[in-house]
């Protein structure tokens, strides 16, 4: 289990974005379960919508980014990048109360390009699945 | 042509952004050199392939497929050693 201070050891994201507050299973190189609690408090609920709050589907998606680059390429010096997101669907909308549950599994790897098929539950109910591509680079040095 | 060869010309086609018939008339030509390929789109390339067909192209085959006809002969060895 890793909570969010080992999560920030782990991941670059910071407020107000970083989108996964719990890692609850993990093996290295393989799949990832995470877990992200939605607050009606989030800054995005603002905007959309005033009238229904509803979380965008690409946040979504950016939380089960976040959920694989645990598991991806955690070498010193190196950091995932986003190159695809495939297959995307949005079954349900989530709402402000909703705690998603983030499984990534990679399913692909070509020498540093990695490929994940990711899925996010609320309530054990698929909401939203997609299939996820990233290339494992060195982290620009400061 | 081949079943095969149809389907990789396809794949090929849709990765790399090109027509098939051009793709075809350059089989030999170098990806890199002169279809506009980086690396990273030659590893999404390889991907691809690996997906289509099921099989699995190790690292160090990689960097001799550089043309249509150079995956094209890997595929075909691996779809072989698969039967």
């Amino acid at each position: 289990m890793l909570d969010i201070t080992r999560i920030q050891n782990l991941l670059q994201h910071r407020y107000p974005f970083l989108l996964i507050d719990r890692v609850l299973e993990f093996e290295e190189g393989k799949r990832v379960k995470a877990i992200k609690h939605v607050s009606f408090n989030e800054n995005f609920f603002q905007g959309h919508f005033p009238s229904e709050p509803i979380m965008p589907g690409v946040l979504i998606i950016e939380a089960m980014a976040q959920a694989s680059a645990i598991i991806i390429g955690k070498e010193e010096g190196y950091t995932g990048l986003l190159t695809g997101i495939y297959k995307a669907e949005f079954k349900v909308p989530v709402r402000p109360g909703d705690t998603i549950t983030l499984e990534s599994e990679i399913v692909q790897r070509v020498k540093n390009l990695i490929r994940v098929k990711a899925t996010a539950t609320v309530n054990e109910k698929l909401v939203t699945k997609a299939e996820l591509g990233f290339v494992v680079v060195e982290k620009p040095s400061k | 042509m081949s079943e095969v060869e149809q389907k990789l010309a396809h794949i090929i086609a849709e990765v790399v952004e090109i027509e098939k018939n051009e793709l075809l008339q350059k089989r030999d030509v170098n990806f890199f050199k002169e279809l506009g390929v980086d690396s990273l789109l030659g590893l999404e390339l390889v991907a691809a392939v690996e997906r289509e067909f099921d099989i699995k192209i190790e690292d160090e085959e990689i960097t001799d497929l550089d043309t249509f006809d150079a995956i094209l002969n890997l595929t075909n060895k691996k779809l072989e050693v698969k039967k």
